[in-house]
């Protein structure tokens, strides 16, 4: 008489399915904010063909007594930075600009489509593999090196807009130069927990290889 | 030009020890706890790697040594 096992088939069935659903809702979520992110691209390139553009700027130190002049009851205040949205400037940094944003909005889309495929290798149970790995060494790369090399263009572009503006910068509500913020820091973090999801990923590889047709 | 020839293969009697004994492959799979996939990637000499646990708990099953069950095949 043949014996079965209801209570392991029952656990090992109930984490397939609750594995499954997890990972439709990544690849569902993942699909769609590469989607939205690449929608916001194509946003920005209408914005930049019209020479419409947004700047960000770290905000200047206000100057003693700036927050108590407009209500004595405010004893100190602070503001990090100063969005501007520019329209009909004509300077070379507007281009410059305007790709290096483009670039980063565009890679944010393709990490997004890659965490899909991720998570559509996961639900065929076959995670490793050359792309993968590949994937993940280009994302640490790119990461790393626009969180150190894209805030260094941003500033250059930005000081060409502003020149070409002809700002009073004395009196203005910002700053400019290279910001190199906490976002990027973090980034670069990621960016090095990514390379080292590569190793594993090539190393993952080439036991799955080693374990095919193995019974 | 010389004719290759080809390798020697590891072949899987399975098919064999199972009919002598009257045993299906669904029943063997059952008892040694293993998929019905890997058995029959096994029985027709498409592994290329087993381990020595499978090949006990197989040889176990029926009643075998690991000789009856693996021969090289030139």
């Amino acid at each position: 008489m043949e014996t079965t096992h209801p209570a392991r088939t029952a656990v090992a069935g109930g984490l397939r399915k609750a594995e499954k659903i997890w990972l439709i809702v990544m690849m569902s979520v993942s699909a769609l904010v590469s989607f939205a992110i690449f929608a916001l691209g194509i946003v920005g390139i209408f914005m930049a063909a019209s020479n419409e553009t947004a700047l960000f700027f770290p905000a200047a130190e206000q100057a003693d007594g700036f927050w108590q002049g407009i209500n004595p009851h405010i004893v100190d205040g602070e503001y990090e930075s100063v969005a501007l949205t520019i329209a009909g400037v004509e300077s070379p940094g507007m281009i410059l600009y305007s790709a290096t944003v483009l670039l980063g909005v565009f890679a944010v889309s393709v990490f997004f489509a890659f965490l899909f495929y991720l998570c559509l290798r996961l639900y065929r149970r076959q995670p490793f593999g050359t792309l993968i790995t590949a994937g993940f060494g280009v994302t640490a790369v790119f990461m790393i090196a626009y969180s150190l090399l894209g805030p260094l263009v941003l500033s250059a572009a930005q000081n060409q807009i502003l020149e070409s503006m002809d700002i009073d910068m004395a009196n203005a509500p910002f700053t400019t130069g290279y910001v190199f913020a906490e976002t990027d820091a973090l980034t670069i973090i990621v960016g090095l927990v990514f390379a080292l999801v590569a190793g594993a990923f090539h190393i993952g590889h080439r036991l799955q290889r080693d374990t095919e047709g193995l019974v | 030009m010389p004719q290759q020839t080809p390798a020697p293969i590891v072949h899987c009697r399975l098919d064999e020890l199972l009919t002598a004994r009257g045993m299906t492959l669904t029943e063997l799979s059952r008892r040694v706890d293993m998929s019905i996939v890997n058995l029959s990637v096994l029985k027709n000499d498409r592994a290329k790697a087993i381990r020595f646990s499978t090949l006990v708990a197989i040889c176990e099953v029926l009643e075998c040594n690991v000789g009856d069950l693996l021969t090289v095949r030139e």
